[in-house]
């Protein structure tokens, strides 16, 4: 793993132009709708920055608007209304062959008639840049990305992951203000998918450029971003940093699209206490109004022989009997599909190599007045 | 993997096939370099149907309208073909799919009707207007009709096995119009521009119907030189002729599948 300092000196121009106009890349979005057809809505009055320098993630289910937000960021399609800038530029009706912004295709969209040298070099030409600026600059970032013996080669010979480190060189070579990523790891296998996570969060971090980046995958979202916006339907639902989107999810949607959920509705609540389907649960905090739901983490739940003593005795812990009904042996981790006094609750408990607990066990499930987290929907 | 073996009928089946094929055209060319003027007997290896037809000025012009015709008319139904084999590409997935039916029913429609349609159409037209006298002109019109269908579908399936996303991509790297249509589009589906140059070519060459309805007295071209000529009797130096026209079709035909396994080599299967 080579330090910090001399990956820098791969992108010496780079790393300098940056700290000079980090503000070349932030972005702002401003009321951008977008219906397809009548019906369609891909986007619903969309308000949205993001900051110079940002891996920021748009994360949702397919049909969820991502891609289309993202097309409207590269300009390749438009909104019906509201605005895009880009440093503070409005770029709203800049056509996107003049805008300082390049994409990876989920599909890569190499050209199959040109080789991997002319791809990467593409829109240098296409900029009027000259021949021996061109190939320096191919090769430097095609060395950095270690795809430097690739060059000579066709399309058509390379593999996936191979594609996927071309499409992401064609695009970096231009130096754009803003990298686009469209599901750019969704057709690789889960080994080298998650190499190429770590691969592009160092790779942003050391070119200190604003990375926007599209997926489905909640898990991929979390390990690479610095804040995550979540989409549902073309509007966001919420926008935060991976731990605040995971331990505060402000909508049922959010806390359903990452993690594991167990969710109950709350009926009442007074004081510490909430009334849900799972039983009395005691919570935090007395403060925030009104709660329409209570999420409990899989991953936070305890889970001990009846009788014993538990976690901690004497703290004030919600303490629930229940019945092992399925059970999901995953190794470093087991997952227990448990009933509760008839509710359906998932636990997750790290495999710490004690007994596991068998189908029709009776087990006491614990759970931390700090973990039920509360949501008002 | 096992090998499976062809059943002995089917092999007799084949090789007739190719007997039946390639014997005529083999007894053409054989006859074309016979040294006497009978077409039943071989009597020795000559070049002099050659040199006859090549002092021959009726075959020389014949063979200059063809060229001119067979070149003219593929170049215009190349041009015009890749742009409407675009815009079906294009509009594919909208109401106006059903427009491809359009394209594909000239192929179906036999030679005759169309060589007799485009001669009322145009004797009709030169007696309203005075304009397109039959001759070359109409000639190349209608050969570019009936060469367009064939170009169009070409470039329709070539854009259709592009993967969709490397227009985006052009446009993103900084791409305006006209460079995408000279760095991109143009370049991406050089296979079928060759191909269907290649194939309107020899459509056009090798046409006796069409051209035969729309030509005037001075546009004979090849075709319509052996028909008259054949009226007479078949003589040996028709054999040269349709020896060389076997050997320009060949030619073409090889420089087209050179071109075709070159773009296959650099693009593996995408063709």
């Amino acid at each position: 793993m080579p330090t910090d300092s001399a990956t820098r000196e791969e992108f010496p121009d780079k790393a300098a132009a940056r700290s000079v106009s980090r503000d070349a890349s932030s972005i702002t979005l401003k009321g951008l709708s977008k219906r397809f057809g009548n019906d369609v809505v891909a986007l619903d009055n969309v308000d949205l920055t993001i900051e110079a320098g940002e891996f920021f993630t748009l994360l949702g289910p397919s049909g969820c608007g991502k891609t289309t937000l993202l097309r409207i960021l590269a300009g390749l399609d438009s909104a019906d209304s509201g605005s895009v800038e880009i440093g503070g530029r409005n770029v709203t009706d800049v056509a996107p062959h003049k805008r300082s912004v390049n994409t990876v295709f989920q599909s890569y969209a190499l050209f199959p008639h040109l080789n991997v040298r002319d791809n990467i070099a593409f829109g240098l030409k296409m900029r009027g840049i000259g021949k021996a600026e061109s190939n320096t600059r191919v090769e430097q970032m095609a060395a950095s990305l270690k795809i430097d013996n690739l060059l000579a080669r066709q399309i058509h010979q390379l593999s996936g992951g191979q594609r996927q480190r071309i499409a992401l060189a064609r695009a970096l070579v231009n130096e754009p203000d803003v990298l686009l990523l469209d599901e750019p790891l969704s057709a690789l296998d889960a080994g080298l998918r998650s190499d190429l996570q770590v691969e592009l969060k160092r790779l942003q971090q050391r070119l200190g450029m604003t990375f926007v980046f599209v997926t489905h995958d909640q898990e991929e979202a979390m390990v690479m971003s610095d804040r995550i916006a979540l989409l549902n339907g073309g509007s966001i639902e919420q926008v935060g940093a991976p731990p605040e989107v995971y331990e505060r999810p402000r909508s049922r949607f959010v806390a359903r699209f990452i993690g594991h959920d167990n969710l109950f509705p709350v009926s009442s609540r007074n004081g510490y206490t909430i009334n849900t389907e799972l039983g009395m649960l005691t919570t935090e905090s007395s403060a925030g109004g009104t709660a329409s739901l209570a999420l409990i983490r899989p991953e936070i739940i305890e889970l001990s022989a009846p009788g014993s003593a538990g976690a901690d005795p004497t703290l004030a812990l919600n303490r629930l009997p229940g019945r092992v009904r399925e059970r999901f042996y995953r190794g470093a981790t087991v997952e227990y599909h448990l009933d509760c006094g008839g509710q359906h609750i998932v636990a997750e408990a790290t495999n710490s190599g004690e007994r596991l607990f068998r189908i029709g066990d009776q087990v006491q499930v614990e759970i931390y007045p700090e973990d039920v987290i509360l949501i008002n929907e | 993997m096992r090998q499976r073996r062809a059943h002995p009928a089917f092999a007799v089946f084949w090789w007739l096939v190719l007997l039946f094929l390639y014997l005529p055209l083999a007894v053409v060319v054989l006859f074309s370099f016979n040294a006497i003027n009978s077409a039943a007997t071989f009597a020795g290896f000559s070049l002099r149907w050659y040199v006859s037809l090549f002092s021959n000025d009726a075959v020389i012009h014949a063979f200059y309208n063809s060229m001119v015709l067979a070149l003219s008319s593929s170049v215009i139904a190349l041009v015009l073909g890749t742009f409407l084999g675009y815009g079906l590409y294009r509009h594919r997935g909208r109401r106006m799919g059903w427009l491809i039916v359009l394209i594909y029913l000239p192929i179906v429609m036999p030679d005759v009707v169309f060589g007799i349609s485009d001669m009322t159409f145009f004797v009709r037209l030169n007696s309203m207007f005075g304009i397109l006298k039959p001759g070359m002109l109409t000639m190349i019109i209608s050969h570019v009709t009936f060469e367009l269908p064939f170009v169009a579908l070409l470039i329709y399936a070539r854009f259709v096995n592009l993967d969709a996303a490397l227009f985006d991509a052009s446009k993103d790297l900084y791409a305006g119009p006209i460079k995408r249509a000279l760095y991109f589009v143009i370049p991406a589906i050089k296979p079928a521009l060759v191909a269907g140059f290649f194939l309107a070519f020899t459509l056009s060459f090798d046409d006796f119907v069409i051209s035969f309805f729309t030509s005037g007295p001075e546009s004979a071209t090849l075709p319509i030189y052996i028909w008259g000529a054949i009226r007479r009797g078949i003589s040996p130096d028709i054999n040269a002729i349709g020896s060389l026209m076997i050997a320009a079709v060949l030619v073409a035909a090889l420089i087209s599948l050179i071109f075709t396994l070159k773009s296959r080599k650099r693009e593996g299967n995408l063709n």
